[in-house]
């Protein structure tokens, strides 16, 4: 997978001055950049791994959030990382606490939900969507209903993320709390509804 | 010429997986707080409009199931899958 395919002919060393310099489209577009570039560095084995873990003290916040994506995609990584991931948990920038909470889930890291779920409630809609991720697919039996009231949110990234995840779980239940979405203000919702209860739909004969 | 009529078909929720980050790309990142470059998103959105898009197209940071649909063209996926074409991919 990757929208730059050029990265796969490059050496550790010029991806290591890939991740330093700036990305070819632009800030705005860094991360998904910077992700890709991460990923290569990390399938380069335990240099490449060491490498990433050393940059994080001095990454930028788009250099960062690519490099817990790619430390966290890959099965050989030091133990230790567990620890530095949760300790992202209380970042300033919400990106990271977002992208922190999806490399734990990534990494199937199960934490005490009483230690992740006060960001249920945090101002960011990013780290919102990104609790209901990871408790649907860690706790799965305690997110239908967390999943059912985040329909509610005020924001639409946190339905939108709660609508994909309770398409995900295989509930037939959820497409009744699922229809009114059909109508959000938001096109992404009404997008991700639609597909949701398609999915729900197509299983339900085999439910009864 | 199309590998998709001697394939058993994946799993219901597998399928599903694949042919919404398939179709629905620009909507996943936009979730996750990225963005798909512009003109990398108009390449995409043709692909995705002939159906000849693969897992191969996608940035990198999105998740799509792993094994026999890797490599596959979205209309190959949905003919193995037996999914008709999504009436609308959003904006």
């Amino acid at each position: 997978m990757g929208l730059y395919h050029g990265l796969k002919q490059l050496t550790l060393d010029e991806l290591i001055l890939s991740l330093q310099s700036d990305p070819p489209d632009g800030e705005d577009v860094a991360v998904g950049y910077y992700t890709e570039v991460a990923q290569h560095i990390a399938q380069q084995g335990a240099i490449g791994t060491e490498f990433l873990l050393q940059y994080m003290a001095k990454a930028n916040s788009d250099q960062l959030r690519a490099i817990l994506y790619g430390l966290s995609s890959n099965s050989l990584i030091p133990l230790d990382f567990h620890e530095q991931i949760q300790s992202y948990l209380y970042h300033q920038d919400p990106l990271i606490i977002a992208e922190a909470i999806d490399a734990l889930n990534r990494q199937e890291i199960s934490i005490d939900l009483s230690a992740i779920k006060p960001l249920q409630e945090h101002s960011s809609p990013y780290v919102r969507g990104a609790i209901l991720r990871f408790i649907s697919r860690q706790y799965p039996q305690q997110a239908f209903l967390m999943l059912v009231e985040a329909l509610s949110d005020p924001d639409f990234i946190v339905r939108e993320n709660a609508v994909d995840e309770l398409g995900e779980l295989g509930l037939v239940e959820a497409i009744p709390k699922l229809q009114p979405l059909l109508q959000d203000s938001h096109a992404d919702v009404r997008q991700a509804t639609q597909f949701a209860i398609e999915m729900l739909e197509a299983i339900q004969p085999c439910a009864g | 010429m199309d590998d998709s009529y001697s394939l058993t078909p994946p799993p219901q929720n597998i399928c599903n997986k694949a042919i919404k980050a398939l179709e629905q790309y620009e909507r996943l990142s936009r979730k996750l707080g990225k963005q798909i470059p512009p003109k990398r998103l108009s390449e995409l959105n043709r692909k995705r409009d002939t159906g000849i898009i693969t897992s191969k197209d996608l940035p990198g940071f999105l998740e799509f199931p792993g094994g026999q649909l890797e490599g596959m063209t979205l209309n190959a996926i949905r003919q193995l899958c037996g999914k008709s074409a999504s009436k609308k991919y959003g904006e």
